[in-house]
């Protein structure tokens, strides 16, 4: 059985150009949602955990002094790359490596950032504990993530459907539950954003890369979850077409 | 673009968390401490235990 690592790299090598590319994942006003939401200001120095495509970092390095990504994967560190060369920002850099530990002295940033990440980490409350050791004091640790229901039963749902769609899956959270991760952390969450993106079921598998032959199962997920909301994501028929919402939260904290 | 300064002033073995320095050839990261070092590849940093080299 491959570990988890290897599975993030397998799914994420492969995501690396149609995730990149989705519309939701580059949509502007989620975009700078979470800019304003950080607080950042032009002296600002960022960490972008897990920063995938780079889109995040592209994103703070419009106001902040100096932005950092890091990732595991080498196909997404190519994504970010192209992607700061495209909007031509010189203030971005990117390299490779992992979350634990992130291989940064202590207090090295004023912003801590991880969009989309936290459901794909093992252990998540050390990861969060790593991004809080390399926020200067004043700083702020901001985590974006898709959350589940507070219904057990639908987030179970969620989690089967998920585990199938993309193995690099962990486990996503409540809001409830992310809120214990700051708590945990000795991190006091001082403000919290929500938003939410429409998602068409057949274009979410068009860019993923599920377990092999598990997409009609993963569709009738979808297809049953019309009449019961199973997998808590509001899936109804749109024209003809499985839509469904998933609903993400910013939490900021002050280090 | 080379690594900069404030780059190097910021990084940290991902073994020992220690402060790392740029070697001769420019092209690696050394730890002193855990005595490896990190490729930089296409101006990239690998900070991966992994792959780092011994020196």
């Amino acid at each position: 059985m491959p570990s988890h690592r290897d599975t993030i790299l397998d799914q994420f090598s492969r995501q690396a150009v149609p995730f990149s590319t989705a519309a939701p994942i580059r949509d502007e006003h989620a975009l700078r949602l979470l800019v304003e939401a950080a607080e950042t200001r032009s002296d600002d120095l960022v960490l972008d955990v897990a920063c995938g495509p780079g889109i995040v970092a592209c994103a703070f390095a419009r106001v902040a002094r100096g932005v950092t990504g890091i990732d595991l994967t080498p196909a997404m560190i190519e994504r970010a790359r192209l992607l700061a060369s495209e909007q031509q920002r010189a203030n971005v850099r990117f390299e490779i490596g992992d979350v634990l530990p992130l291989p940064f002295v202590d207090a090295a940033f004023s912003i801590v950032v991880s969009r989309f990440a936290f459901h794909h980490f093992q252990n998540p409350a050390a990861v969060l504990a790593e991004m809080k050791r390399v926020c200067q004091p004043g700083g702020r640790v901001v985590v974006a993530d898709l959350t589940v229901s507070e219904d057990p039963r639908k987030a179970e749902g969620f989690h089967r459907m998920e585990m199938l769609r993309d193995p690099s899956h962990a486990r996503a959270f409540t809001v409830d539950q992310l809120r214990r991760l700051y708590r945990i952390c000795g991190l006091a969450v001082a403000a919290e954003k929500f938003w939410r993106m429409d998602i068409d079921v057949e274009g979410l598998l068009e860019r993923s890369f599920p377990v092999p032959g598990s997409e009609d199962t993963i569709r009738k997920m979808f297809e049953d979850s019309v009449a019961d909301d199973g997998l808590g994501l509001g899936t109804r028929r749109h024209k003809g077409r499985l839509r469904f919402t998933y609903s993400n939260v910013i939490l900021v904290a002050r280090q | 673009m080379a690594i900069s300064k404030e780059l190097l002033d910021i990084l940290a073995c991902p073994k020992c968390k220690g402060a790392i320095q740029l070697n001769d050839k420019q092209d690696g990261l050394v730890c002193d401490a855990c005595k490896l070092l990190y490729p930089i590849k296409d101006d990239i940093p690998v900070m991966l235990i992994d792959e780092a080299l011994p020196v």
